[in-house]
């Protein structure tokens, strides 16, 4: 038997929780699709092929080739508008042995703690969400025959309930609540949670810090890299996920906190889910997005040793070429603002760590005929010289994403969980504005690819690649 | 940001209407300082927050220095209509502990009296 696990699209819950997908989404701490991929193994299933649509990338770094879970993960990718039943039909051979298929955001809840009972040879279990097929497992070949036909055949159909489990739907943001506040309740113990030490209702994953004046009221769950400051008051019914901070005297409980989230002081959380720096009201679904970063903020994700590294060359080279272009740009610079052949642009843009900067920009190419020391001006690369200076002062790498403009991006900026803007980017060999479009294409593209050979890459094209262009060279194309 | 000032039955009545942020909070506080010279009699204030439509810490730090005012000159300061949004704000920084909060302006009205 072989599974093939939906996991595109994020039903508006999921997306007022920050997610692209609803597979990611976590309950008790753990991401939903990992209950699904230990179900796999628990019904015996070794063959799995994740369908990706939204948030593809996210997905496929988290299961990776399935080895965690004694798995063999494969994948395939569907456009978001396509029916996920036509993968299925595509290649109806591939099914024919026995499918076990997950098409719609369910939750696997066990009924015991007992592992599900063993799928009967050519038994057929379904359940139905809205009228369609939501999740199915069957061997008998008439059934799936009918199925990948395009029928609807739920005749000598069972229950899921007789292996031990129901797909449970997540419908809004107060049932998704609502099954948290049941696991810690309790029901996660029906669960396999690796690291997590579960004693008299308390369920603490790897390396939090607890100190000795937080008190901790069961049930709750704490997840991994957690860190309690003292006096805080934790519980009941209290989910907190990973990579969480809460700071001192932060009262919480009946509350879900996901993952990265900071919790400010005195806080006090009842009731509430909270996500980064989003606060949710379940009971009614309204969501505020706190601006203020000493009351919820998202924790920023550690740099990885190479991205240290890359900020450590790439400031000392900046130093470099700030020692090197300092003098040429007082002299260019001011001569060509006295001549009024050229003036900069001032804009304020995002810069790292969730702060702003104003940067000085030329003004696009197109815009007209340059003087020739306008143009040596820019071949030389001196008009980067003012963003230089903010690598120096730690507000941008050397190299990385293009900085994004405040208010016009901000929703790019939203979309980008990494965001490294650069003095030197794809688009500094430009010489047209970068679209929304690329800009995000690059962005990405730089996220999942950065490293010191991109960088020293992003370099040598954006210094060597305007100098050409002095001499005609060729405009470069995207790097991505 | 804009805000107007007004009297029913002895009572100021301020309505707010538009963020109430760190770029707002000075200017109205000052408005409402101006008010409330040229009012020397009056106590007790309702704030109608209907058309706040976001506030920061900075907004809550300004009405919780316009409480210590009204509170100063003997009187109470009363907060109507308060959106979902300011709401949750108040309920996680603990602040509807310090104010009286009332459902609709009538109410904090009458509760002033």
């Amino acid at each position: 038997m072989k599974a093939v696990l939906q996991t595109g699209g994020a039903p508006a819950w999921a997306r007022d929780l920050g997610f692209e997908t609803w597979a990611l989404a976590p309950v008790a701490g753990r991401p939903l699709l990992e209950y699904w991929l230990e179900l796999c193994d628990l019904l015996r299933i070794t063959e799995v092929r994740l369908v990706l649509s939204d948030g593809a990338q996210a997905v496929e770094a988290f299961a990776q080739d399935g080895a965690r879970w004694g798995l063999k993960i494969t994948y395939s990718f569907l456009d978001p508008d396509e029916d996920p039943d036509l993968f299925l039909k595509r290649s109806p051979e591939l099914w024919t042995g026995g499918l076990f298929y997950l098409r719609a955001p369910l939750f696997p809840r066990r009924l015991a703690a007992e592992p599900p009972a063993k799928l009967d040879v050519n038994g057929t279990h379904l359940h139905r969400e809205g009228g369609r097929t939501a999740c199915l497992a069957s061997s008998a070949p008439d059934f799936l025959k009918s199925f990948l036909g395009g029928g609807e055949l739920a005749l000598g159909a069972h229950d899921f309930a007789e292996l031990g489990f129901l797909p449970e739907p997540i419908t809004s943001l107060q049932s998704y609540f609502e099954l948290n506040l049941r696991m810690v309740r309790g029901e996660c113990a029906r669960y396999v949670s690796p690291g997590y030490f579960y004693k008299d209702g308390a369920g603490i994953g790897f390396n939090v810090i607890i100190p000795p004046a937080a008190r901790l009221q069961p049930p709750l769950l704490i997840g991994n890299n957690t860190r309690l400051s003292a006096l805080t008051n934790i519980g009941p019914d209290v989910v907190i996920g990973s990579r969480c901070i809460v700071d001192q005297q932060a009262e919480l409980a009946r509350c879900v906190i996901l993952d990265g989230t900071y919790i400010g002081r005195n806080l006090e959380i009842r009731d509430k889910i909270v996500a980064g720096r989003r606060l949710i009201d379940p009971a009614d679904g309204t969501v505020a997005d706190i601006e203020d970063p000493w009351l919820l903020a998202n924790v920023t994700a550690t740099l990885r040793p190479a991205d240290l590294l890359r900020a450590v060359l790439g400031w000392s080279l900046a130093l470099l070429l700030v020692v090197l272009q300092c003098l040429p740009f007082l002299l260019l610079g001011s001569l060509l603002k006295l001549t009024g052949a050229w003036q900069l642009v001032r804009g304020d843009f995002h810069a790292t760590r969730q702060r702003r900067t104003t940067l000085l920009s030329l003004p696009p190419a197109g815009a007209g005929r340059r003087p020739v020391l306008a143009r040596l001006f820019r071949a030389t690369s001196l008009d980067l010289f003012p963003m230089l200076l903010r690598v120096l002062a730690g507000r941008l790498w050397l190299c990385g994403q293009e900085p994004l403009r405040v208010d016009a991006d901000d929703a790019l900026r939203r979309e980008l969980k990494e965001y490294f803007p650069g003095a030197l980017t794809y688009a500094t060999p430009r010489t047209e504005v970068s679209d929304t479009l690329i800009m995000r294409v690059d962005a990405l593209y730089y996220a999942h690819h950065r490293s010191l050979a991109e960088d020293t890459r992003i370099l040598l094209r954006a210094l060597f690649g305007r100098l050409a262009g002095l001499f005609g060279g060729a405009a470069e194309e995207p790097a991505s | 940001m804009g805000s107007t000032f007004e009297i029913k039955n002895e009572v100021g009545l301020v309505t707010l209407i538009g963020p109430l942020t760190a770029g707002q909070v000075d200017a109205f506080r000052a408005e409402f300082n101006d008010w409330q010279k040229s009012h020397e009699t009056l106590r007790n204030v309702v704030l109608d927050c209907h058309g706040i439509d976001f506030m920061d810490s900075s907004g809550l730090g300004a009405l919780i220095a316009l409480l210590k005012r009204v509170s100063e000159r003997g009187g109470d300061l009363k907060l109507a209509r308060l959106p979902k949004k300011v709401r949750m704000v108040f309920e996680i920084t603990r602040a509807y502990k310090i104010f009286q909060i009332c459902d609709t302006v009538e109410e904090a009205l009458q509760a002033c009296r």
